[in-house]
């Protein structure tokens, strides 16, 4: 018998990928916690910083609603990015990920249906997120347009975030030293920028770094898309896009290294 | 006809020097024990066969494809039980195999159907709707045997398949094993258990520090090591009589009550039994005594196999070394 | 042959003790635990207090925001390492290890109230780490060494009550990763809502009856008076004392009930 009478399953790009990312989101669907981090959890955040600061921030002239929407949203784009690096280690540690490597699949497909599967997450805590925010009285200012363009800067940042944080759990591929190491970085990437208080309120000398660091400028462009009055529209925009372009750039360069070291 | 053929296979992790130059090859329908302690090379020599790693130097073949050449074409004549169950604990069982037969292209109704085979050849049709999180870990392991096989695989690597089963489940992975051999699927497996492999293995190969030792038959292997022994077991008062009568024969060591000669075959322990009556000596207990792979790797390494009993199962979460 | 009199006999004290110094090592050696109970306060603390200082109280110095928060990074490091609490009783229930315990001539009380000394021994860890880290940010204590012991006592009450509970949530929840999803956000919650980041005139009408009520304010306030004086601290500490007691009581029973039954 010759070997090559045997019909050897093709790999698909678009299939494999497809089938994982619905694995992905099934399992996603069926774990509580997964949707309390989708769902409750970026409420709740939209919640307390509203309650607890809508206050001070008005005395201060700033219209907290229209100032911590994008916030909340960028943060829940984050959620979903260590949601992809606790199921990428998960994968690595257990015996998936050995499984589908020595499968006749696509070589993308592992790595990329978990970014498919966590964006459907992102996108569905955007809509909630939204929803809620026009209860606190946040408003798209601009048209319809600039919905679909804030929209796309915050998958887009999703992307940036989920391709880096992916990288990070197969990298590690322990759960438990993923999860700790993912929220060392979350908490100054959110908590030194701009997104809940404005820049200004940091000491002089870290404002610089506030100013400028990724987060901050996506939260500055997802700002412009949605309230009136914002100079240098395009500028703004442009410069969170290369910041998202560069950063999944080079989360995409690294991803299928950390996935496996053959072809 | 050989369906998987490595020569001279090397792969050093840093300082350690994983396989240092591992020959192997299986014939079609063959069942091939990879035999070895912890860190003996076996898993390594597993993750190369299918792909998972590329080695330092060496070829392999799995029917006929060169794995390291073309390991996307490889990946279709090969089927992979890991030792970490590769299931998703939140999927059904059926969900799972649905899963992996839609990524080898069954299309959706083949896959249900492949799945629904493959559940029953595995006695698992009635747990087909529990998610796999509930199982038993002899359930999971034959499920995950169930999960490799679904794109009917010319050649199936099982890396440890036992480890951490209880004997029930035990039994019941070699039953699976033994019926897929006899549908005619190449199986390579892996095993620290040396009661497995002779069980099941048609030949055994043992690899120790990243090197082939020995490679035969269970049977060959046991020659090699120097043949059997007859036992005969006397009575106290009887014991010293029945040394010295056997002693004008044969080499006798004693053990206690317990007399110990080489034997030529089962004819030698015809002759000891009769020489025994004629000086009216009744043994208590006689045993024709093979000797077991634990002997051969003591003979082969000069020091024993182990671990000797079965390991505890893995801890969760715990990673491969 | 063993006779009665060296066949070992229960002791809630030493059984207590030992199981107690058990959970001790095993927090100690666990990276996640030390990254909830010391680095996840402490980081709120220096970025959290840096960022709203300026928004909360314009005109005062970043030194005396930080004077106002450290009790209540404090207690939020307490009150949110109690999750791991919650999340070691859950896994001794499903390892069996609570089997053996049960199984042994030991006091039926000492492994809940080893959990609990061990829990306060790394609440007090907790509460020096951020308190001295707040002191080289500009906490002060102002009312001398009764201050400072009130201060500490305070906080250990009230983690004392809270682990009572968290062993009970452990000890009845099916599954511990969605048990701590849904605490995670009752807590979060229970942090915001309270005087910790703004006084209370700056929350909306609504919440301030809830600010009032919350445990963590009176913690709060309680150890604010006794760390810097002004208002009495007594009725602040009667009202902790009753949280505590009274989640002791019920919590205790329920675990002690929850623990026999499934025997």
């Amino acid at each position: 018998m010759s070997p090559t009478l045997i019909p050897t399953p093709q790999p698909s790009f678009v299939s494999d990928t497809a089938q994982l990312a619905g694995r992905h989101l099934r399992l996603m669907s069926r774990r509580p916690s997964s949707i309390i981090g989708a769902i409750v959890l970026p409420l709740v955040f939209a919640f307390l910083f509203f309650t607890v600061l809508n206050g001070v921030m008005e005395r201060a002239g700033v219209d907290y609603a229209q100032y911590v929407i994008p916030a909340v949203v960028l943060q829940a784009m984050f959620f979903s990015a260590i949601s992809a690096s606790v199921w990428a280690a998960e994968d690595a540690s257990g015996g998936m990920s050995a499984r589908l490597r020595s499968m006749p699949i696509s070589r993308t497909a592992p790595v990329l249906s978990l970014l498919v599967g966590e964006l459907v997450r992102a996108l569905l805590s955007l809509v909630v997120l939204v929803i809620a925010g026009y209860g606190f009285g946040f408003r798209f200012e601009r048209g319809a347009g600039y919905v679909l363009l804030f929209v796309a800067l915050a998958i887009g940042c999703a992307a940036a975030a989920c391709a880096g944080y992916i990288v990070l759990g197969f990298a590690i591929a322990k759960v438990e030293q993923v999860q700790a190491i993912g929220g060392l970085l979350y908490y100054p990437l959110l908590l030194v920028s701009n997104l809940f208080v404005p820049a200004e309120a940091f000491p002089g000398w870290l404002q610089p770094l506030v100013e400028n660091q990724p987060v901050s400028r996506i939260a500055d462009a997802l700002r412009a898309v949605s309230t009136l009055g914002h100079e240098d529209l395009g500028r703004t925009i442009l410069i969170a896009v290369l910041w998202i372009a560069g950063l999944l750039t080079a989360f995409t360069f690294l991803a299928p290294r950390a996935f496996g070291r053959v072809r | 006809m050989l369906v998987v053929e490595a020569e001279g296979l090397h792969k050093r992790f840093g300082e350690v020097e994983a396989l240092r130059g591992v020959d192997l090859q299986v014939s079609e329908g063959e069942i091939l024990g990879l035999l070895g302690p912890n860190g003996a090379g076996k898993t390594t020599t597993i993750n190369v066969l299918t792909t998972l790693i590329r080695p330092d130097a060496g070829t392999a073949r799995v029917d006929g494809i060169d794995v390291i050449a073309d390991p996307a074409a490889a990946r279709g004549r090969i089927g992979l039980t890991g030792q970490f169950a590769a299931l998703d604990d939140g999927l059904t069982a059926r969900e799972n195999l649905v899963l992996f037969g839609r990524l080898l292209k069954l299309g959706s109704a083949g896959a249900w159907a492949r799945a629904d085979e493959l559940l029953t050849e595995f006695g698992l049709a009635e747990v087909a709707h529990r998610r796999t999180g509930t199982f038993s870990g002899g359930m999971r392991r034959r499920l995950d045997l169930a999960a490799s096989m679904i794109g009917r695989p010319r050649v199936l690597f099982l890396d440890e398949p036992t480890t951490g089963l209880d004997p029930h489940s035990r039994n019941a992975l070699w039953e699976a094993v033994r019926s897929l051999r006899a549908e005619g699927t190449t199986i390579v497996l892996t095993t620290q258990y040396l009661a497995e492999a002779d069980e099941l293995a048609d030949r055994i190969v043992v690899i120790d520090h990243g090197k082939v030792i020995a490679d035969g038959t269970a049977h060959e292997l046991k020659q090699r090591t120097g043949g059997s022994t007859c036992q005969v077991g006397v009575a106290e008062s009887t014991v010293d009589r029945a040394q010295r009568v056997l002693a004008e024969r044969w080499e006798v060591s004693r053990d206690e009550l317990l007399l110990t000669i080489p034997a030529a075959g089962p004819q030698t322990l015809v002759e000891v039994l009769r020489l025994l009556d004629e000086h009216d000596v009744a043994p208590t207990e006689v045993g024709l005594r093979q000797p077991t792979l634990d002997d051969v790797f003591l003979a082969l390494t000069g020091r024993a196999s182990n671990p000797a009993t079965p390991a505890t199962e893995t801890p969760a979460g715990a990673t491969a070394p | 042959m063993r006779n009665h009199d060296t066949a070992p006999h229960p002791s809630l004290w030493t059984d207590t003790a030992v199981l107690a110094a058990r959970s001790a090592l095993l927090m100690a050696r666990s990276p996640t635990t030390l990254l909830m109970a010391a680095a996840f306060p402490v980081i709120l603390l220096c970025l959290l207090s840096v960022s709203f200082a300026k928004v909360v109280m314009p005109d005062a110095s970043y030194a005396h925001y930080i004077d106002y928060t450290v009790p209540l990074f404090a207690t939020m490091g307490i009150t949110f390492a109690t999750l791991s609490t919650a999340i070691a009783a859950h896994t001794d229930r499903t390892t069996g290890f609570d089997d053996r315990l049960r199984t042994l001539p030991i006091s039926p009380i000492a492994p809940l109230a080893g959990r609990i000394i061990a829990d306060t021994i790394r609440n007090l860890a907790t509460l020096l780490v951020v308190t001295v880290v707040g002191i080289g940010l500009g906490f002060r204590f102002t009312e001398g060494i009764t201050g400072v012991i009130g201060y500490l006592v305070v906080p250990l009450i009230y983690g004392f009550g809270l682990a009572w509970f968290m062993v009970a949530i452990a000890l009845s929840a099916a599954s511990a990763e969605s048990a701590v999803a849904v605490l995670n956000a009752v807590l979060l919650v229970l942090s915001f809502l309270s005087t910790g980041f703004v006084t209370i005139g700056d929350l909306p009408g609504w919440a301030q009856p809830v600010a009032e009520a919350n445990p963590i304010t009176h913690v709060i306030e309680a150890m604010r008076t006794f760390a810097h004086g002004g208002e009495p601290a007594g009725l602040h500490v009667l009202a902790t004392l009753g949280w505590a007691l009274g989640l002791t009581l019920l919590a205790g029973y329920t675990a002690v009930r929850v623990r026999a039954r499934q025997a």
